[in-house]
């Protein structure tokens, strides 16, 4: 067949369908599911407007609303984020959460990163089965991981007689019900996304990229913070909003492995839901974290637009 | 082209830095180790929840057998998770097939606005489905869990679908058509036929997000309608019993054969990374 496209695009894999001169496939048969109209659409918009918008909405007035039991009409107030940030005690919790959200994501950063790079760096069933092994207990319920830190840090538990073993202390080491433990379980929850983002980013670099490098003289040093670092700061930077988003709503590791001590804004929206029963203010609190979420996401995509290999 | 030239080009594994590899080995120690002490927990003949376990009996598999409150919240888990698997199906799949299909205004607005539920902290998704489901009458309910779990799950299937659509060769739907297949023909026999790995994976993703999940759960759960991670979870604070090992790791080996058997059909890592977290 000839090739009759008007501008030959060299190299490009997708050429011009060629005009065959009669009408044999009509432009739409380029996309087949386009035999579906777009009320195929009308199923799903209905769901997501009837349990996502909507929720979404009563939430919202309901954090502006007096009545203490959420009974909207009553009349509007901004009391319960005054009552929230007016507070030290509140304010000290937002800090809490925000300051073990940054450890958590820095951590996640330092031990994932040389992970993913190590597992792209190997081949075969080796590379599938590191893969396997980062990837699959993301889909282990939380519930069960906590319960696994929860003997692994006990004061009788394994960590502290390794830790008596070596000799590095003589008592039983308190680290169950602490920051510690805190900060290790929401780690481990939350690796495997950052290993993703990472491993997905490190994967997209063209090899091509790599080997110029290489002829160009560059040593593995100069390879790695001058090419590989850079080019991957996208997928670096979508992994830590996502870990940070994670570690920073999340209520079922500090209040298990916290025992209770170690309070998060997540855990003061739980306590108004499902204790005080205040649920105007647990509102409030749960949009106020909703807008902190929302404003380092916006920061993320600000700032990766600027990086090196970032979208646009 | 010579051996050494040809090593170079495909970019030989080489040695990694001792640091790396030491990051790297912790990574798995992190991940792994916490399942691995409840697993052999399990299998402990005492009665307390403390790793290394004293001796080796089956009596806490034994006593899940018998405590019916584990097996009430599992039956409830698993049928949650297929309700909620077949409903994420049909709707995601549906989305991601009309998100493609049309250009409408206002389309890349729907397609945030379907998939925005991945951005959003479960925390303030479950408040509000539970103040939301109160006033409707569905709190603590089965439908109600199932409706909760269906807005979690998904945005999964739809993008999953959404990169296999975009990986279809349209080559091979044009050859079909030029073959001299109608266009609806075409969809089913071959489009369809093509997207079908991205819309298992999917369909898994989102049982087992379903039978994972807790926050949602929490707060639409009631006294008598907990699925398995609750009942669990409800536990933690109190019980010091090696009956949780038991039940954990039946889910743990569940979890972990079904992953496998991904792995090998649609590609459970590989369905991950394409989509990039």
């Amino acid at each position: 067949m000839l090739e009759q496209s008007p501008e030959p695009v060299p190299g490009s894999k997708a050429r011009r369908r060629p005009d065959t001169g009669h009408d044999l496939v009509s432009p739409s048969a380029d996309k087949p599911h386009r035999v579906w109209p777009p009320a195929i659409l009308v199923p799903v918009v209905v769901a997501m407007l009837a349990l996502l918008a909507g929720p979404l909405m009563l939430i919202a007035l309901t954090s502006v609303s007096t009545g203490p039991a959420g009974e909207l009409g009553r009349g509007w107030t901004l009391a319960h984020f005054g009552r929230f940030l007016g507070d030290p005690y509140y304010r000290s919790v937002m800090l809490a959460t925000l300051r073990i959200g940054a450890i958590v994501t820095l951590c996640s950063l330092l031990l994932a990163y040389p992970f993913a790079w190590w597992t792209l760096r190997q081949r075969g069933w080796l590379r599938a089965a590191l893969l396997f092994a980062a990837l699959a207990p993301l889909m282990v319920t939380v519930s069960i991981r906590t319960l696994g830190w929860i003997v692994l840090l006990a004061d009788n538990g394994p960590l502290n007689a390794l830790l008596s073993l070596s000799g590095i202390v003589t008592g039983p080491v308190r680290m169950i019900y602490t920051e510690f433990a805190v900060v290790l379980g929401l780690i481990e929850a939350l690796l495997p996304f950052m290993i993703l983002a990472v491993f997905t980013a490190l994967q997209s670099i063209p090899r091509d990229v790599l080997r110029a490098a290489e002829i160009a003289g560059a040593t593995p040093r100069q390879r790695f913070f001058k090419v590989i670092l850079p080019l991957s700061l996208p997928g670096v930077a979508a992994g830590s909003v996502l870990v940070f988003t994670l570690a920073a709503s999340s209520f079922v590791t500090p209040r298990i492995l916290g025992g209770g001590r170690t309070t998060t804004v997540a855990n003061l929206v739980v306590d108004q839901f499902l204790v005080s029963l205040n649920w105007p203010f647990g509102a409030a609190i749960g949009v106020l974290l909703f807008v902190v979420i929302g404003a380092v996401m916006a920061l993320e995509r600000a700032v990766s637009r600027r990086l090196p290999g970032g979208t646009q | 082209m010579t051996r050494a030239m040809k090593r170079a080009m495909t970019d030989a594994p080489g040695r990694s830095h001792p640091l790396v590899v030491m990051a790297a080995i912790a990574t798995l120690v992190i991940l792994l180790a916490p399942l691995a002490v409840v697993v052999a927990i399990s299998f402990t003949s005492g009665a307390m929840l403390k790793f290394p376990p004293q001796g080796f009996s089956l009596r806490w598999y034994l006593a899940l057998a018998d405590n019916l409150e584990f097996g009430r919240a599992i039956v409830t888990s698993l049928q949650l998770a297929v309700a909620t698997a077949i409903a994420s199906m049909l709707l995601g799949a549906s989305a991601a097939v009309g998100l493609r299909a049309h250009r409408f205004p206002g389309r890349d607005a729907l397609e945030s606005f379907l998939l925005s539920p991945l951005m959003l902290p479960q925390l303030v998704l479950a408040i509000a489905l539970l103040m939301y489901f109160s006033r409707l009458g569905l709190r603590a309910s089965f439908v109600g869990m199932w409706l909760g779990h269906v807005v979690v799950t998904v945005p999964y299937v739809i993008r999953m679908v959404l990169v296999s659509l975009e990986r279809i060769d349209p080559n091979i739907e044009r050859a079909a058509r030029i073959a001299g297949a109608g266009p609806v023909r075409v969809f089913f026999q071959i489009t369809l036929r093509l997207l079908m790995p991205g819309v298992a994976a999917g369909t898994c993703f989102a049982f087992i997000m379903s039978f994972d999940n807790l926050v949602v759960s929490l707060f639409l759960s009631g006294p008598r309608m907990k699925t398995l991670p609750v009942e669990i979870y409800g536990y933690l604070e109190y019980a010091d019993d090696p009956l949780l090992a038991a039940v954990s790791s039946v889910v743990i080996v569940g979890i972990v054969l079904l992953l496998i058997v991904m792995e090998k059909t649609v590609g459970f890592t590989r369905a991950l990374v394409q989509q990039g977290a």
